[in-house]
């Protein structure tokens, strides 16, 4: 048997894990409107909207509707950039969409850059129609 | 012997038992054509040699019956009920309907085995007080064990052996078909790998479990999916399992094998065969399991939950 004391440290000791790093590293990035260990969450510009980069579970999945309240919509719409988003939850999908049910009326909420996984968990567990939100498969990135 | 109605007013489930692969279709087919004469929906989900054997039988009549193929409804045995479940819905404000399962084969894995005959007992308690539907499940007593024989007997209320059809006094009723399952797992291997987790360390455990997949040979999509599921699993042991869990990992050649452990108590039999509706709250996370992984046993055991999920190697499957 192999116990597996203080896993996380041992291997951002070794360089491998640097979640933190992202702050403030990706071209264009935006003020940050959120941070922990794992997610950061940024404004960006045009569109209007924001950027989650890292990963949300139950322990951060509040950081969508906190980062949502300071959002600034342009034309009713809130671009929301999950292109760098390597993994979300259950929990983190849930926020997403309690978010869209409770957006102000006019208010859109437009997902960008689904990663596979995300849509494939979200079609397995019966949330294909997302009330609330769109999904844009502009393939266009955001700046 | 008791008598065998024309047609049934609730849920009437059956096992048949039949030596061979030619007693097959003299035990199916007169139930297949009952069912038509009185315009009743048919599904019939069995392996595909069975399908085509009941196919030649019907001739012309199997155009009125529905097939589906075992290997790909049920491999993973608890998505069986929401197949059923689904036929029973898209039929039973318009027809009276019937089914054939055939879950259990003797190539199926102990694991396997045990799982198919727990989905046996929970058919019971998914279908009670629903429409009035009749679903027959052939055992073919040439391949298996007396052991599984002696078992369907438990797990079904009724019996139809070369004898006749009859209720079965095994049966062991719908409470116990429902209640809390501690069937003995196998202990993990001394090579799992374990460590304990809690709300903080979710990304230790997703970060473990994905390196850990592709390791042992599994396609990064596939590992993916078994992240998604672990996180789900040892995030419930946070929410509803006393904050924290221990995590053991191992494979056995056949299998990726995680298992969950935890303090809380599990009394929900069906919760990971019941398709969630839209509402935000609805659980989804072991019915995301079901779906994305090869094999789940769920334990309630004294101490508290043993959730043990497999993931079939590429080359196993």
């Amino acid at each position: 048997m192999g116990v597996i004391p203080g896993y996380r440290r041992q291997l951002e000791i070794e360089g491998l894990m640097g979640i933190e790093d992202l702050a403030g590293t990706r071209p264009g990035h935006g003020e940050e409107v959120y941070a922990d260990r794992q997610l950061v969450v940024a404004r960006t510009a045009l569109p209007a909207g924001l950027r989650f980069t890292g990963e949300i579970d139950a322990s951060n999945a509040a950081a969508v509707p906190a980062s949502l309240a300071v959002s600034e919509a342009r034309d009713g719409a809130v671009h929301l950039d999950l292109s760098s988003l390597m993994f979300i939850d259950i929990s983190g999908i849930r926020a997403f969409i309690s978010a869209g049910e409770n957006a102000a009326a006019g208010r859109r909420l437009l997902l960008h850059g689904l990663p596979e996984q995300l849509e494939r968990v979200i079609n397995v567990v019966g949330w294909d129609r997302l009330p609330g939100l769109s999904i844009c498969k502009c393939g266009v990135e955001q700046e | 012997m008791s008598a065998v109605p024309a047609r049934v007013d609730s849920f009437r489930h059956e096992a048949l038992f039949y030596a061979g692969q030619d007693r097959f279709v003299a035990g199916t087919l007169p139930f297949v054509l009952d069912g038509l004469e009185q315009d009743e929906a048919v599904l019939v989900v069995e392996s595909a040699p069975r399908i085509a054997l009941l196919r030649e039988a019907l001739g012309a009549d199997a155009n009125q019956v529905e097939f589906a193929d075992m290997a790909a409804v049920g491999s993973n045995p608890a998505r069986i009920v929401p197949a059923w479940q689904e036929f029973v819905e898209r039929h039973s404000n318009q027809r009276r309907l019937r089914g054939i399962g055939e879950p259990i084969w003797a190539e199926r894995s102990p694991s396997e085995l045990a799982e198919c005959q727990r989905h046996e007992s929970l058919l019971n308690v998914a279908f009670a007080g629903g429409p009035p539907w009749w679903l027959l499940c052939p055992y073919d007593t040439e391949g298996l064990d007396g052991s599984v024989v002696e078992e369907a007997k438990r797990s079904h209320p009724f019996v139809w052996e070369p004898a006749g059809q009859t209720t079965s006094d095994r049966y062991r009723g719908l409470d116990a078909s429902g209640a809390p399952f501690d069937w003995p797992l196998e202990p993990p291997p001394a090579s799992a790998v374990k460590f304990g987790f809690d709300g903080v360390t979710l990304g230790d455990v997703r970060w473990f479990i994905g390196h850990y997949g592709n390791a042992a040979g599994l396609w990064p999509r596939e590992a993916g999916d078994l992240v998604a599921v672990i996180n789900e699993i040892a995030t419930n042991s946070v929410r509803h399992g006393g904050g924290h869990g221990e995590l053991s990992t191992w494979t056995d050649g056949h299998a990726v094998i995680c298992e969950v452990r935890d303090t809380g108590r599990y009394d929900r039999p069906l919760a990971d065969r019941r398709r969630p509706g839209p509402e935000a709250g609805a659980p989804r996370g072991l019915w995301l399991a079901n779906q994305l992984c090869d094999l789940v046993q769920i334990r309630s055991l004294p101490q508290g939950t043993v959730v043990r999920v497999h993931k079939y190697l590429p080359h196993a499957a």
